[in-house]
């Protein structure tokens, strides 16, 4: 059933968002602060109102959930129960799950078919502290229907069997959790599959640190013996036995209902009553079906011959089957902006001025008709209402910029329970304090920022931040601090994430990238420290070593820069050996007004984005030089490479007379000066850069395209992969 | 197939019974419905044979849908019917207990329509009367 079509579904998903931070942030000021009673009031009361919200759709495992979460908070609210780290857990596995919930919702207009089994197990885990242990343990684990994966594999193994689906969280790693080696563990394992849970995305958004598989196994076991293998992640695995049923089949429908007549019959008690209905209904049933679907099978009618015979339909095909398990991507939801009311009025008060402003163009209409206006008059007319036009557009600008504009809270919010998951799986000791969360930049901006600045923190925490020992010996206090800041500067918005701890170790990086073969030992040698520390920014510097072992600072390094720069931003990175690193980000505060600064190269302009462009100079011809494979000139005391645009893009040479001074445009590009030889400087605009699209998207080389004054079409440079 | 499919929808939630009502219908049954399993049975003793499938809910007052499908399979004239239950209890033992009592299918909200009214095809009974 999908509550797409709840009237109110659209406005509660974003309150139930809310409610869950709201929830989160209090249960985290609650564990630093046992003793804050505010914070508990609002962490109760956020939980009680999405409960109640939930109420008005079919959501059962949300609500369930909720209310065990209720319970405990009631009884941790009455002091009858201390809220410990291990409370904490709990708590927040289950506004993850909501929050996961919500998202699906929000998607699919349902909550996703594991979730009577996630809330099952998530009310156990919630009720547990308060001494109610649920019914269902003393019975064994919950079994299910066999899960859907089944019709997917090709042959399956003889005999009665254990269905497994275990799906690790996220961040299983970060626990020390190794799902493969347990899953390996099963006794009577026969079959092992993983699957992904999510698409795999673009390897430069892969995210190494996050499990992103579910594991499926086929085991000949005692549900009750694999639930002990599992026992610390009960509400990541699920359980279905197979008893001797094989099976795969194209339709689904029919397996179901094939197979759900296979229980109907084997559910006999001992006596049973009904025999001869249940059997009469289970032949009926499964006939019908297999009529419907085609298959001209006549069933039996006595009990053993009718279980056989559903037994060796269920039986796999003779063929394997076919692909591997994939899962549809899913949409993504709607993204809502909530805007301030008076950012919401400053924009109405322009309209009405635009409007008015409108009707002085008609008035001026009918007076050149009427007063039969001379040209010079008419002119000069026009030129003020385009001055006031021009002010009006000009302050309707920057009012939708401002309604765009997010606090970078928005993706700081996130940190206080990442840097505090991650600091106690590593036995770390961190203060995080978050500087200028209010400091706004636009949406695009801060959603831009999410991605590396978990890059980093995680960085961080794993490799700066020092475990407890080791800092008390380095003479520093046991606590690392890690400080996330933002601030306004000029058009920039500039991040900063900077650790307390053992900082970069260049005689290390040199040595590794060395090895790597990423640069010439000799050149390593002449290496400052400084450039040493830039080199965990080449491509290839972290590689499957690095990955494997969770630490290698510098994994995807490259991609963060990289995904920064095309974001029309910089990084820098700053060490000290011993004091820590700090990692700086600046990103322009709006991504939606570029200035593009146009070129000529022969009688074709192209735009080049101002944010790397350091300057233009004009040489003398003889003063360029052959370096290498490169031309190459000085520019104060810096050689600055130089390539021609008409070549990059496989453009032929302008014609025409050789100029005496070649007009270069000096760029920045991965924290290097590059100069880009074209035929002319053009005027430097501000416009909104629209993306390459339908055929144009797979055009490589640009980013994409603006329109001129005059109608013509910019396409805009996209200098580092040209140059790359 | 001369003529249409016939179900019975009995659920005491109202907002439920009309939804399950809608699906069943857009799938081609004439729909009928009962409030709980005490007028369900009434309705199809009344004229065994009228009715394709029933698609019962768990938790009704009175007699409840375990008990419900226990009476169907217990009545001669009406054993064979194809029976859905359909819960929101959220223990997959309830499954079994559903298997147990005699159900076709045990089915657990939400339900995709499309999904509830594949099965509703595959398996119901034409009508005889």
């Amino acid at each position: 059933m999908s509550l797409l079509e709840h009237p109110l579904l659209a406005q509660f998903i974003p309150e139930a968002r809310e409610l869950l931070e709201q929830a989160g942030r209090s249960l985290l000021a609650l564990e630093r602060e046992p003793g804050d009673a505010a914070a508990m009031a609002a962490l109760f009361r956020a939980v009680h109102t999405l409960k109640g919200t939930s109420g008005l759709f079919e959501i059962p495992p949300v609500i369930h959930s909720l209310h065990a979460a209720e319970d405990l908070l009631g009884a941790a609210q009455s002091g009858r129960l201390p809220l410990t780290s291990e409370l904490a857990d709990v708590l927040l596995d289950v506004l993850d799950q909501l929050a996961r919930w919500i998202e699906a919702l929000a998607c699919d207009g349902a909550l996703g078919g594991e979730a009577e089994a996630l809330a099952a197990a998530l009310v156990q885990r919630l009720a547990a502290p308060l001494g109610r242990d649920q019914a269902q343990a003393s019975e064994g684990p919950a079994l299910e229907e066999p899960p859907a994966w089944l019709a997917r594999i090709g042959t399956l193994p003889e005999g009665p069997l254990l269905a497994i689906t275990y799906t690790p969280d996220t961040h299983c790693f970060f626990r020390g959790e190794d799902p493969l080696g347990l899953v390996r563990q099963l006794p009577g394992l026969a079959w092992i599959g993983v699957e992904p849970l999510e698409p795999w995305p673009r390897l430069e958004a892969l995210d190494p640190f996050a499990s992103n598989l579910r594991y499926l196994a086929l085991a000949r076991c005692a549900p009750a013996e694999a639930a002990e293998l599992f026992r610390y992640v009960p509400e990541q695995l699920r359980m279905a036995a197979i008893g001797g049923l094989r099976g795969a089949d194209d339709d689904e429908t029919l397996r179901a209902v094939l197979a759900a007549q296979l229980r109907l019959l084997e559910a006999a008690p001992e006596p049973d009553p009904i025999a001869g209905g249940r059997i009469a209904a289970a032949r009926g049933a499964a006939q019908r079906a297999l009529d419907a679907a085609g298959r001209g099978a006549e069933l039996p009618a006595t009990r053993p011959e009718l279980h056989a015979a559903l037994v060796a339909l269920l039986a796999p095909p003779a063929t394997p089957a076919a692909a591997a398990p994939a899962e549809v991507p899913r949409p993504a939801a709607p993204s809502v902006l909530r805007v301030e009311q008076a950012k919401v009025d400053a924009l109405m008060n322009l309209i009405g001025e635009f409007v008015v402003a409108k009707n002085s163009l008609a008035w001026l209409a009918r007076r050149a008709a009427e007063e039969d206006l001379q040209p010079r008059q008419l002119a000069r007319e026009i030129k003020d209402r385009h001055a006031l036009f021009n002010r009006i557009a000009e302050e309707m600008q920057t009012a939708i910029m401002s309604v765009r504009m997010l606090p970078v809270d928005h993706v700081f919010q996130r940190f206080p329970r990442l840097v505090r998951d991650i600091a106690r799986r590593l036995d770390k000791q961190v203060e995080l304090r978050l500087q200028g969360a209010e400091t706004e930049a636009d949406k695009t901006v801060v959603e831009a920022l999410a991605d590396p600045l978990i890059h980093m923190v995680r960085n961080s925490l794993d490799h700066g931040i020092e475990v407890p020992a080791e800092r008390l010996a380095a003479g520093k206090p046991e606590h690392g601090t890690l400080i996330l800041s933002a601030q306004h500067e000029n058009d920039h918005v500039v991040i900063r994430v900077q650790d307390d701890g053992r900082g970069l170790d260049a005689v290390r990086l040199r040595a590794k990238a060395v090895e790597k073969g990423l640069i010439e030992p000799d050149r390593a040698a002449g290496m400052s420290e400084e450039e040493a520390f830039q080199l965990i920014f080449l491509p290839g510097f972290s590689t499957a070593a690095a990955i494997s072992d969770l630490s290698g600072r510098g994994v995807g390094m490259d991609v963060v820069r990289t995904s920064i720069e095309r974001a029309g931003g910089r990084l820098r990175l700053s060490s000290r050996p011993g004091e820590g690193t700090l990692v700086e980000i600046a990103l322009p505060l709006t991504m939606a007004i570029t200035r593009i600064m146009t070129v000529a190269c022969g009688d074709r302009l192209f735009g080049v984005p101002m944010a790397l462009v350091v300057e233009t100079v004009r040489v003398p011809r003889g003063a360029l030089h052959r370096v290498g494979e490169n031309d190459a000139f000085v520019l104060r005391n810096r050689v600055v490479p130089v390539l021609r645009l008409a070549r990059l893009l496989d453009l032929p040479e302008p014609e025409g007379e050789t100029p005496a001074q070649e007009a270069i445009l000096v760029v920045r590009l991965n924290g290097e000066r590059l100069g880009i030889v074209v035929s002319a400087f053009e005027e430097v605009m501000e416009t909104i850069v629209k993306p390459l699209e339908g055929v144009l998207a797979g055009l490589r080389g640009f980013t994409g395209t603006t329109v001129l004054g005059d109608g013509r079409v910019l396409l805009i440079l996209d200098l580092p992969e040209l140059v790359a | 197939m001369t003529r249409a499919r016939t179900a019975l929808v009995v659920d005491d939630a109202t907002t439920m019974r009309k939804f399950h009502r809608s699906v069943l219908e857009q799938a081609g049954f004439a729909v009928s419905e009962a409030m709980d399993g005490v007028a369900a049975l009434e309705q199809l003793l009344e004229a065994p044979g009228r009715f394709g499938l029933v698609l019962a809910d768990v938790n009704m007052p009175g007699l409840d849908g375990y008990a419900l499908v226990g009476r169907i399979r217990a009545e001669p004239a009406l054993a064979a019917l194809p029976v859905i239950m359909i819960t929101t209890e959220r223990e997959p033992r309830d499954a079994a207990r559903g298997f147990a009592a005699g159900a076709n299918l045990f089915l657990v909200k939400p339900v995709r329509p499309e999904r509830l009214a594949a099965f509703a095809l595959a398996i119901a009974a034409e009508p005889a009367a």
